[in-house]
């Protein structure tokens, strides 16, 4: 069970390195960050 | 804490506070604001913080998870094919740093790191009277995660849960009011206020409740709860030793019922049950020692 359960959180790792990858192509980090650069006014409340 | 068990402080706990002003810190290191009144704009924005922590915070150098999400989804709605795809990368990009933090430790960052729940912690000690969180209440974090962060923005293009987070009013409003930058910013309306008292009605709900942000509200313990199951970090009760005593649910001060709710998604992974245990029976870490004599075998 326990070996189970390392495998278990091994493949989610591995869907979490190939969903990384696959945003690269279409330039997730980078329009995170240029969304984060900017002072985000929903969070403040000034909208 | 009154009616929550002994503590001895001998194991992991004695650690956590530490721990969890070292996050803040580490999280929010842009202390050049001060003098230069402009947040910082390096590579690390594009990078996710492992807890709750507003980009709108001056000082943060790192972009919040739960933005992110409400960001991709916005993207989402639009029309030109090169505006979805970046939707469809930002909510690729959250989503593999939200699995890999999850399957490898769940929700210990919230234990652990999270500068929203160390404020949560501090204002529990407020003196009143404390009391627990009524069962029904920690399940309104579903609709929470799936109205206001994935179909409120999907649907209305607007980042909902931003709108009305806590942390954003605690990390970003009241910062950026106490020092503004030196770019203006558009003067305060009436969501500025609606903001300010849902972040007083919470604060007034930390007295009696220990951290109830995280357990009724907080969308990032909500997909982190989901692994605690089933990370690699594990938390663990060796049957053999235990003697069903009952200190260890007295000691938890998100009430779970231990040790069979030891995998609960509520669990913030603070381990004052391994403090409290008197038998030694709960272990932790990455490999237990009942599997490292297994794998010797």
């Amino acid at each position: 069970m326990r070996r189970g359960r390392s495998r278990k959180a091994l493949l989610v790792l591995a869907i979490a390195a190939a969903a990384f990858l696959l945003s690269l192509l279409w330039e997730g980090p980078r329009s995170l960050y240029l969304h984060a650069v900017v002072i985000c006014l929903d969070c403040i409340g000034l909208i | 804490m009154a009616g929550k068990g002994r503590r001895s402080r001998r194991g992991p706990d004695r650690y956590r506070k530490w721990s969890q002003v070292a996050g803040l810190v580490i999280l929010n290191p842009f202390f050049a604001y001060f003098s230069t009144r402009s947040t910082y704009a390096g590579p690390l924005k594009g990078a996710c913080a492992p807890g709750l922590n507003c980009y709108a915070c001056p000082f943060t150098v790192f972009a919040c998870p739960v933005g992110g999400l409400q960001h991709g989804f916005v993207l989402l709605r639009e029309k030109a094919a090169r505006l979805f795809l970046k939707g469809l990368g930002v909510l690729l990009y959250v989503g593999a740093f939200l699995s890999a933090v999850g399957a490898l430790v769940g929700r210990l960052p919230c234990g652990w790191v999270c500068p929203f729940g160390l404020f949560q912690e501090l204002a529990h000690r407020m003196p009143g009277r404390k009391g627990r969180l009524p069962g029904w209440v920690s399940a309104l974090r579903y609709p929470v995660l799936v109205g206001l962060v994935f179909l409120l923005p999907l649907t209305t293009g607007a980042a909902w849960f931003s709108r009305l987070c806590p942390a954003g009013f605690l990390e970003g409003a009241l910062p950026l009011k106490a020092i503004p930058p030196a770019q203006p910013l558009p003067s305060t309306g009436w969501f500025f206020w609606l903001k300010a008292a849902l972040f007083c009605a919470l604060v007034l709900w930390c007295v009696p409740v220990y951290r109830p942000f995280c357990r009724a509200v907080c969308p990032l313990g909500t997909v982190w709860g989901w692994f605690n199951g089933s990370c690699l970090f594990r938390l663990e009760v060796e049957e053999s030793a235990c003697s069903s005593c009952g200190i260890c649910s007295r000691a938890c001060p998100v009430d779970l019922k231990l040790p069979g709710g030891i995998s609960s998604h509520a669990c913030i992974r603070c381990l004052r049950c391994v403090d409290a245990c008197p038998e030694g029976a709960l272990r932790f870490g990455l490999r237990p020692p009942g599997e490292r004599a297994e794998a010797a075998r």
